[in-house]
């Protein structure tokens, strides 16, 4: 319970600055997803049900303002906490820097390639919706996205580390 | 696994929750919960470009202003949103004197939020069908400096696809050369270019290019950017150019769209 009372502020601050203050960086490069990785790093210690409910809610209220098809945000949201917690429980063995990291960077780019197909095959409705230059965005976004995912990821390893916020009593079946 | 099965279960009812939200909101039946979400968002929204573009107006202050605001914080967050609405109200203003100067009918709208994902750009505006607002109408700032066109519309809201966004396209003229026509396009949210000019036609930099007035909605002279550089290759049918962004998207705030219907 106490752990909520931290995390649920952190996912509320996520999506105000992804909906509010973060989309003003309005480049491929510095566009911040921050409430994907948020989402990531909370099911991966421990919250699957907050970051499902996170994902939902988040991406609903992401999906009201978007261009992209409703639902867009939603379920990738969804189907990349699904995979990502999916192959934690069946393949990832420890819960080494290595593993968080790769994990975060598997949910990131799960999240894009969810992202971009649901928004590509939406947007094959709409013929003036496509663009030759979108691919390349797309692309170029997702790798800035993974790069950022493994900073963060490192970064919030090391204070859970160092603060151990519920690391310790958490056993492998808990996630 | 123990703990599988209740996961499982939270998969499914969250799959299921996803699936009537799609289905309620296809059908229409979630419109009156998303109107209401979407003027929380809106106020948030308002409010916090409203801060950030007072914060732009904020930029160099004098030491003792910085003195002040340093003693006073209550007073700095008052003095930033007071500037931000100034500098919303001046924008207004200039948005004004050029409608009515060209005998044109606008609605002035404010920002309340961005496009979340990257590689699109747009923004969404406090105003929708019930003000007038229709899709394709552009969308201006400052003293007629065309900022994107409208892509869809709500009861109180619109969205306005940015023309640096990849998907937009307006047919241009040089206002030097009105036969040198193309089309402007967006790159990667972050320029705009010209295609398809002739290589017949002769553009110079610095050159301003406006609408061309061929699109139904769109008036012809709305500032569309001006020429940084000329890409002339030969053996190749057509030339473009890239052109300089007149807006700095992260700093819009208070736009006008233009009534497709004169007064």
């Amino acid at each position: 319970m106490s752990q909520r009372l931290i995390t649920i502020p952190i996912l509320v601050i996520a999506l105000l600055l992804s909906l509010f203050l973060l989309p003003l960086l309005q480049s491929p490069i510095l566009g911040f997803n921050i409430l994907t990785i948020t989402l990531m790093l909370v099911m991966l210690f421990g919250d699957t049900k907050l970051a499902l409910i996170g994902g939902v809610v988040g991406g609903f209220l992401m999906d009201l303002v978007s261009a992209l098809p409703f639902g867009t945000f939603m379920i990738s949201f969804t189907i990349s906490l699904a995979i990502t917690r999916q192959i934690n429980q069946s393949w990832v063995t420890n819960r080494s820097l290595t593993a968080y990291t790769s994990l975060t960077v598997i949910g990131i780019v799960l999240f894009h390639v969810c992202l971009y197909g649901y928004g590509f095959a939406g947007a094959l409705f709409d013929v003036t919706a496509i663009s030759p230059q979108l691919g390349r965005t797309a692309i170029v976004s997702g790798l800035a996205d993974v790069a950022r995912g493994c900073i963060i990821a490192l970064m919030v390893y090391a204070m859970v580390r160092i603060t151990g916020y519920s690391y310790a009593t958490l056993t492998r079946h808990e996630f | 696994m123990p703990q599988s099965a209740p996961h499982r279960r939270l998969f499914i009812v969250v799959g299921v929750i996803i699936v009537v939200l799609l289905t309620t909101h296809a059908t229409g039946t979630l419109n009156p919960i998303e109107r209401i979400l979407l003027k929380g968002i809106s106020s948030i929204g308002s409010m916090s470009v409203s801060w950030i573009s007072g914060a732009h107006t904020r930029s160099a202050p004098s030491q003792r202003v910085a003195e002040l605001e340093q003693r006073v914080a209550e007073l700095m967050a008052e003095n930033v949103k007071l500037r931000g609405d100034i500098n919303a109200l001046n924008q207004s203003a200039d948005q004004q004197h050029f409608i009515n100067d060209q005998k044109i009918t606008g609605i002035q709208a404010r920002i309340f939020a961005r496009s979340a994902d990257p590689t699109s750009s747009y923004v969404v505006i406090n105003k929708g069908s019930a003000q007038g607002i229709r899709a394709g109408e552009p969308v201006i700032i400052g003293s007629g400096i065309c900022i994107g066109k409208i892509i869809s519309v709500t009861d109180d809201t619109a969205r306005v696809l940015l023309t640096i966004d990849n998907r937009s396209s307006i047919a241009s003229v040089s206002a030097s050369d009105p036969v040198a026509q193309g089309v402007v396009t967006g790159v990667q949210g972050l320029s705009l270019t010209m295609q398809l000019i002739p290589q017949s036609q002769t553009l110079t930099v610095h050159d301003t290019i406006i609408t061309s007035g061929i699109e139904s909605s769109i008036p012809r002279g709305l500032i569309v950017g001006d020429i940084e550089r000329v890409d002339h290759q030969q053996g190749e049918l057509f030339q473009s150019a890239v052109l300089h962004t007149p807006y700095v998207a992260s700093n819009l705030d208070v736009v006008t769209v233009l009534s497709s219907t004169t007064p």
